[in-house]
């Protein structure tokens, strides 16, 4: 058998008797031990490459280990990162179902509505025409029904109201708004929702109705067909 | 439920088998890295300085392990002792910052351009850090080749492909060269061989 000659031919024949590719009965290995045992500087060799062998086993262990550690680490963080989604979620989720709930459950609230002396703005009672204080007095009328919670005698009070024809704009708004929650409450959904849409791009309303109570009748619009 | 008991961890760490010592580490892992959060959080230090100190003590205690300096009792659980670890490491991590803040306009004058002793590293601390520092002596791509040759074990044909050298004789022209280059270092920075 052959010795190797050229520098690196042999630190890869001392590569393979270190790594143990070399049998224990192996040609190669006895002719590679007896080599050493003849040569000192082969023998140096030797001792040399298994120190720098073993100096690469340990980092590479090391940055192995370190490796698996910031793997471990790695995951953690996506565990807590999840938990945090989740607890975050449920928190929105709640607060939006909390919210929607409210929007669902509580009775819009209109301008003045506790005492609308606004509809009759500028008009004197006393001198009123007795047909004009009728159409006030259905209007309050209905507002009571809505607050006792007859609401198909508070729609009829609204619709009765609406049926003048001379009436200011602010408060023939007023009276369509009330007739929209009286319907809604009193299930005649289809009438409230194609009452509520004459609303839904007008810009020159002049009864105002809040954007948060605007949202409330459509939300309750919606869910009440959705449940029917 | 802990599964491992602090012999079995002993026990893993030292063991030859890789898949038992990730278990191992992993958990020791889980047993150690919220009291040593707690120690730096609650001592002037953040998650990211915790989370290299969790990686420092743990590959510390094995290097003790294997070495020998520590010896497993029974009557001493391994948690109080990776305590103790973790607390005098970030104590002195602590104070070399401190004394960094004050000595590193100074050591920036001195050692301006010279490069990491690693014989002073091997002094005052282990053994693994002395021959990380002669390893980071070479280049990256002499680096890659012996971690892609003896730890990957690929072979010298796909090293060349990979980081780009000409032949796959060119490649083992490079590791031999390298080699002996890292037997130099290692004669130079720890003496004996």
């Amino acid at each position: 058998m052959k010795r190797p000659q050229k520098p690196e031919e042999i630190t890869d024949w001392i590569d393979r008797y270190i790594s143990g590719e070399m049998e224990e009965e192996d040609q190669e290995r006895m002719h590679f031990e007896a080599a050493v045992l003849e040569d000192y500087d082969l023998a140096a060799q030797l001792e040399e490459q298994a120190c720098a062998r073993n100096l690469l086993e340990k980092v590479f262990q090391e940055e192995r280990l370190r490796g698996q550690i910031r793997a471990f680490q790695r995951q953690e963080k996506r565990v807590v990162f999840f938990r945090t989604i989740v607890k975050y979620t449920a928190a929105a989720c709640l607060i939006v179902m909390t919210g929607l709930s409210f929007l669902v459950s509580s009775m819009p609230v209109f301008p003045d509505s506790e005492n609308d002396f606004t509809v009759i703005r500028g008009e004197d009672e006393s001198i009123m025409r007795p047909d004009r204080k009728i159409v006030f007095d259905r209007f309050f009328a209905g507002q009571a029904h809505i607050a006792e919670g007859q609401y198909a005698s508070a729609a009829k009070d609204f619709e009765q109201v609406l049926e003048e024809e001379d009436l200011r704009s602010y408060f023939r708004e007023a009276a369509e708004w009330h007739l929209v929650v009286a319907y809604l409450k009193s299930g005649s959904l289809s009438k409230a929702n194609d009452l509520y849409k004459q609303f839904n791009n007008c810009t020159d309303c002049e009864y105002e109705v809040s954007r948060l109570n605007r949202w409330k009748i459509w939300l309750q619009i919606q869910y009440s067909r959705a449940l029917s | 439920m802990n599964s491992f008991s602090d012999s079995d961890i002993v026990k893993g760490m030292l063991s030859e088998d890789e898949r038992l010592v990730s278990g191992a580490l992993k958990q020791l892992y889980k047993s150690c890295r919220q009291m040593i959060t707690q120690i730096v959080c609650s001592n002037g230090g953040n998650v990211q300085d915790a989370e290299d100190l969790v990686q420092e003590v743990l590959l510390m205690f094995r290097a003790q392990l294997l070495s020998g300096k520590f010896i497993y009792k029974q009557e001493v659980r391994l948690s109080t002792y990776i305590y103790r670890m973790a607390m005098n490491q970030w104590i002195s991590t602590l104070s070399r910052r401190n004394a960094d803040v004050k000595r590193v306009a100074e050591y920036h004058v001195r050692n301006e351009g010279m490069d990491r002793d690693p014989s002073g590293i091997f002094e005052d601390s282990e053994e693994t850090n002395a021959f990380w520092a002669i390893f980071s002596k070479l280049s990256p791509l002499e680096q890659e080749l012996l971690r892609q040759y003896y730890d990957k074990k690929m072979s010298l044909e796909q090293i060349a492909n990979m980081l780009d050298i000409k032949s796959a004789d060119a490649a083992k022209m490079l590791k031999h060269r390298t080699m002996l280059k890292l037997r130099g270092l290692i004669k130079r920075y720890l003496g004996t061989i």
